[in-house]
């Protein structure tokens, strides 16, 4: 403890400051403008749900996947159910991937488009978040279509997907892309040029390739400090080595750069999808009626959904850890069997949490932490799991 | 790759605190800080990934911590395990890796595991539950 010092302030930063984006509380040290230290507490979202999982069986956990970081429900969904799939063993049919792959992207999207108005709405632009909005209510619509629900998704399934995809999604998917890269190119125009944007986001928090690696940073911060690191292309999982897209890299793990990153991103994602588009026929779940959900034409049998859903299936002993590209970073989840029904114990490595630490060492000014804050992508949910 | 890396550990310690079980490498509790300075400086592993802890609730190892280092440049991943008893106490990594500080203290507030030279060990995410991930 030092001494006091009468120049120093505390300043509670949130919980429910409309920058933090969630719940999350910092408790900033200042000495006039400058910040000396900065001490995240967290846990104002904290359900729980590693704990709550072990209570259910391996099918009812998946809702609780979505909750984690909902903006992009699919990625968190996709790493669990791959966790339980390698303990079973069991590979899902080749339309099934490709659906995932398609749910994953579009939910990449969706979140970076959140990300994006965010960083744009903190650092004094109104007009980007009202067209992104608008896509985002369009991309929705399409998760609507493919899943029944808007952002929680609840469709991915051990062995597969919950439903299959009809074509006429596809048609709207690929109606709604066209627009899409127009309207991001419109999105960009109000920020990559801009002068008030630059001058708020060039060169302000800077974090430097060493203190990313030493802070456990993933995902699109570790690539805008100049690291080529995407779990896609050097873990491929799922069946993302079949596609071409490309992993962009900064080097200068600024602000900006975070935020060209992201845009970046959202191109390739679309040239992901593009390639999901035409897509194999075939099954969406291992021909196996342990795995396989119950569609709607089974809706009389009572006792297959009860089968499914309630008692769910035995996963054999021993433990599976699967990492995911998600777009805050690397999500993981390190799933421990019992041989039971139920998961021993399920761990959620979140992207976000680790990030906390390093906000004291690149932010050195009350004016420019809503920036930051934002440029990090930060999901409190995420991180209090 | 795994298996050179034991071999090097089983050197660099003893040969009976190192083993591999499973795809990941068990290391004696009073070595884990050498242990994984020595990855981190000798073999670049230069990012901890993930620092959890499994109650595994039986009588004679009853938490099991698992620390999880990526080498970015080889592409390659270590699991560190260790056990640990009851109400036992292990040493902090936080000062070789930093973002260990707020994992160590999530297992503190979830498990009550206690960590030495802990810069700032308070609870994280709970303010007034005990342990709360332990089982029964």
């Amino acid at each position: 403890m030092t001494f006091f010092n009468p120049l120093t302030q505390f300043i509670n930063y949130g919980p429910q400051h409309p920058s933090v984006h969630g719940c999350l509380r910092l408790v900033l040290e200042c000495q006039n403008e400058n910040i000396v230290s900065i001490t995240p507490h967290i846990g104002f979202l904290h359900r729980g749900i590693e704990k709550i999982i072990e209570t259910k069986t391996y099918s009812q956990a998946i809702p609780y996947m979505d909750r984690t970081d909902y903006v992009s429900a699919g990625t968190q969904e996709h790493a669990y159910v791959l966790a339980v799939e390698k303990l079973l063993n069991i590979v899902p049919p080749k339309r099934a991937q490709f659906i995932r792959v398609l749910v994953c992207e579009l939910s990449r999207i969706s979140s970076h488009l959140i990300h994006l108005t965010m960083l744009a709405l903190d650092s004094g632009s109104l007009s980007p978040f009202l067209l992104a909005m608008e896509e985002r209510e369009k991309l929705m619509e399409i998760f609507e279509a493919i899943s029944g629900a808007r952002m929680l998704l609840n469709y991915f399934r051990v062995g597969g997907v919950a439903s299959d995809i009809p074509n006429e999604v596809l048609k709207k998917i690929s109606d709604w892309m066209t627009k899409f890269s127009v309207r991001l190119d419109d999105i960009e125009s109000f920020l990559t040029n801009n002068n008030i944007f630059k001058s708020r986001t060039v060169g302000v928090g800077i974090i430097t390739l060493n203190q990313a690696l030493e802070f456990g940073l993933s995902g699109p911060n570790l690539r805008a400090s100049g690291l080529k690191w995407d779990l896609r292309k050097n873990e491929p999982y799922e069946n993302y080595a079949d596609f071409d897209f490309e992993i962009p890299v900064m080097k200068i793990g600024d602000t900006y750069s975070r935020y060209l990153i992201k845009v970046f991103e959202m191109r390739q994602s679309l040239k992901i999808i593009q390639q999901c588009l035409d897509m194999p026929s075939g099954d969406i779940c291992v021909q196996d009626l342990r795995f396989y959900p119950p569609q709607k034409t089974d809706d009389a049998n009572i006792i297959y959904h009860t089968n499914y859903y309630r008692h769910g299936f035995v996963v054999p002993k021993g433990d599976a850890r699967q990492t995911v590209e998600s777009p805050k970073g690397e999500f993981a989840i390190h799933l421990f069997s019992d041989g039971t029904e139920k998961p021993y114990r399920c761990r959620i490595r979140s992207a976000g949490f680790s990030v906390l630490q390093l906000l004291s060492s690149i932010i050195k000014n009350v004016s420019e932490l809503p920036v930051v804050l934002a440029s990090l992508d930060l999901m409190p949910s995420e991180i209090d799991r | 790759m795994l298996n050179d890396i034991v071999s090097e550990l089983q050197q660099f310690l003893s040969i009976n605190d190192v083993t591999l079980d499973n795809g990941s490498v068990v290391i004696n509790k009073n070595n884990i800080v050498r242990a994984i300075q020595f990855l981190k400086n000798e073999k670049e592993f230069y990012q901890l990934t993930d620092l959890f802890a499994v109650d595994l609730n039986t009588s004679e190892q009853r938490f099991a911590l698992f620390y999880c280092l990526l080498n970015h440049d080889a592409n390659s991943r270590i699991t560190i395990k260790t056990f640990l008893e009851d109400e036992e106490a292990i040493s902090s990594i936080s000062g070789i890796f930093k973002n260990a500080d707020f994992y160590e203290r999530e297992i503190f507030d979830m498990f009550g595991v206690m960590f030495f030279n802990h810069p700032d060990s308070r609870k994280i995410l709970t303010v007034d539950c005990v342990a709360p991930m332990r089982k029964s």
